[in-house]
């Protein structure tokens, strides 16, 4: 069986080596792809020749556009839409989280500053999202 | 030409002002009788001994108060004397007493023609010629005195012409029903009319609001206008005084243009308003900055929070990873780095929490339970609490006005304070309590803590303040809690003594329907 597939949009590198740690440390069989801008994250969610991913973890303080505008076009998108998504910052920006809330995005993740607050927190709730997609296809086939 | 350097004789003898009778005798032994007879009856004796001499004195003298004048003498008998002196405009008046040996009725005549008051026949009685002569020194001394008081009278008179046309106002002398009697120079030049224009005509011409008395509410007239001879209107100040007179009330108004004073108020108005704006308009750059100083710093303890993680996180990770490898100094020196950034981490959170609070747009200030609010931070603090062992209790607290969550977070400051600053094995005893003090409530939250010096006393609320170094505390729970207190416009302050613990007490106002 092939592993689950989880996108991650993330401009920070050391970020991204923290979350492969947390899906280590945790023990999740997953494919990472990572996306360091908008552009190239849209770009690659948008060709269907890409398998559809499994879930999304996209931080919103991106270069060159906001990460709002990557979950707007998830949410326009047939195909997508249906993608379990989490927001992963370190912003406590109440705009940021308003405007989370309206997309509803139930899933706003707050990286920590610890190395252990990290893995764990951030491992635990990329378990739950590949949780949550695993639940909605098992009720999907029946 | 010397006369008009030196003062004329008859200008000395109207200045000196003395009583003098001249008397006139070709006889010198005559003379000296007469003398003695009138000695001390007047100020001076003037003695001639002949015509020419006595024309000569008059001259000097001016006047005298009385002439006697003997009728017989050589070359100018005493009848030619007399014409010639009456003959002198000054003195037509001067009374003249004619000495004579005999009683001729033709010469009395010629006498009393030529304005003599009186004969006196030789040989002379003293008495008689001291009393006949005495009427005419007193009659001098009342004329001398009668002509001082015109003098006087004069000098009054001219004094009020100088000082009404001195005056730098308009002085109207009118009668009480506004009829114009007097009016000084500075009318014309304020009015524009001309004197024979304005004399009998009535006040109101010119201040149509003129009424005597004046109205009740104040002797003078506020806003009060006069119109000029061209129709042009102008404001004024004007004053009444009455003076009641002979000739009955009479009224001076004293009448001042207050233009230029308006103008100059106006222009003061005009700057008032200008220095406004200019204040509301720096009030509100102020304004500006400081909510862009505001937003700066609100960005950069959030993206300084961005790398710091990087600098935590990954210290850590080298350590878990590669502590082993490494000797014993590079991993302290991996431990500083992270102790470092870890505080810098709180601090952060710290300062987010202190702009938060002082945040002029955040919660606002309403009537508040201080129950409730006491109730959040100590669930908040539940952990502090036990960890320490401390016993809080509180008395019913009231509803105050001020914002339940800055509120909440003020008794949650001072409490974690009163836990940290503890005495080293004594478990803290915490008691908040409330109490009124007029219109405010004062709050207190009393410890048994280490207590303060009093130089401390005022620092402690400032940003970053902390009077004990070990990483115990922020340095920013204090100015949190002064930040929130003078946001619903209290105060915050401590009473406190090293080794006695501290009371910290702050206000806050009881809301109108709670009083």
């Amino acid at each position: 069986m092939k592993n689950p597939r989880l996108v991650l949009i993330e401009d920070n590198p050391a970020d991204v080596l923290l979350v492969r740690e947390a899906i280590r440390a945790h023990g999740i069989e997953v494919d990472l792809v990572a996306y360091s801008d908008v552009p190239d994250a849209i770009a690659g969610l948008e060709n269907s020749e890409n398998p559809l991913p499994d879930a999304v973890l996209i931080d919103l303080n991106l270069p060159k556009g906001e990460g709002m505008n990557v979950i707007k076009f998830l949410r326009s998108s047939a195909r997508l839409r249906q993608v379990p998504l989490a927001i992963l910052t370190s912003s406590e920006s109440p705009r940021d989280l308003e405007e989370a809330r309206s997309l509803e995005v139930p899933r706003y993740i707050h990286k920590p500053s610890t190395l252990n607050g990290f893995l764990d927190q951030v491992g635990g709730e990329i378990a739950k999202l590949l949780a949550t997609r695993a639940r909605s296809s098992e009720t999907g086939c029946a | 030409m010397l006369t008009a350097l030196a003062p004329s004789p008859t200008e000395r003898a109207r200045e000196d002002d003395k009583v003098r009778l001249l008397l006139v005798d070709d006889s010198p032994e005559n003379l000296v009788a007469l003398e003695a007879m009138l000695h001390g009856l007047t100020d001076e004796l003037v003695l001639a001994r002949s015509g020419k001499d006595a024309l000569r004195h008059v001259l000097d003298y001016g006047d005298f108060a009385a002439i006697l004048l003997d009728v017989k003498m050589p070359d100018m008998d005493g009848f030619e004397t007399a014409e010639m002196i009456r003959s002198r405009r000054q003195n037509r008046n001067t009374p003249i007493l004619f000495l004579t040996g005999y009683r001729n009725d033709e010469q009395l005549f010629r006498g009393y023609d030529l304005g003599a008051v009186d004969f006196l026949f030789k040989p002379v009685v003293p008495e008689i010629l001291r009393s006949k002569v005495s009427v005419f020194v007193e009659l001098a001394r009342t004329n001398q005195l009668l002509r001082r008081q015109a003098e006087t009278l004069a000098k009054a008179e001219l004094k009020f012409r100088t000082l009404l046309e001195a005056a730098p106002d308009a002085v109207f002398i009118t009668e009480a029903d506004g009829s114009i009697v007097l009016v000084n120079a500075h009318m014309y030049n304020l009015f524009g009319y001309e004197r024979g224009e304005i004399r009998n005509r009535n006040i109101r011409i010119l201040v149509p609001a003129w009424s005597f008395p004046p109205p009740p509410a104040a002797s003078a007239f506020p806003g009060l206008q006069a119109v000029r001879k061209d129709g042009s209107i102008f404001p004024i100040e004007m004053s009444l005084s009455p003076l009641q007179t002979e000739e009955g009330l009479l009224i001076t108004s004293v009448i001042r243009d207050i233009s230029e004073r308006s103008k100059a108020e106006e222009s003061i108005r005009r700057l008032n308003a200008e220095l406004e704006e200019r204040v509301a308009q720096r009030t509100a750059e102020l304004m500006r900055s400081n909510e862009a100083l505001r937003q700066f710093a609100w960005a950069a303890s959030h993206d300084l929070q961005e790398p710091l993680r990087m600098v935590v996180a990954y210290s850590q990770w080298l350590a878990r990873d590669f502590g082993p490898q490494l000797p014993e100094t590079a991993r302290q020196f991996l431990e500083f780095i992270e102790t470092g950034g870890s505080r810098m981490n709180s601090l952060l959170a710290a300062l987010r929490d202190y702009m938060q609070v002082s945040d002029s747009g955040g919660e606002e200030v309403k009537r508040t339970d201080a129950e409730d609010s006491l109730s959040l931070a100590l669930s908040n603090l539940q952990s502090a609490i036990d960890d320490s062992g401390a016993t809080v209790t509180s008395d019913p607290l009231p509803n105050v006005l001020a914002a339940p969550v800055p509120l909440a977070q003020v008794f949650q400051n001072l409490i974690a304070n009163a836990i940290r600053y503890a005495k080293p094995g004594e478990p803290p005893c915490i008691h908040v309590s409330a109490a009124p003090n007029g219109a405010e409530c004062i709050f207190s939250v009393r410890d048994n803590g280490i207590g303060i010096a009093p130089e401390y006393h005022d620092r402690i609320f400032g940003l970053f303040k902390r009077l004990q170094g070990g990483g115990k505390g922020t340095g920013i729970g204090l100015a949190i809690c002064k930040a929130a207190v003078e946001r619903w416009g209290g105060r915050i302050w401590v009473e406190s003594a090293p080794g006695a613990g501290a009371t910290f007490r702050f206000s806050a106002a009881y809301p109108k329907e709670d009083r």
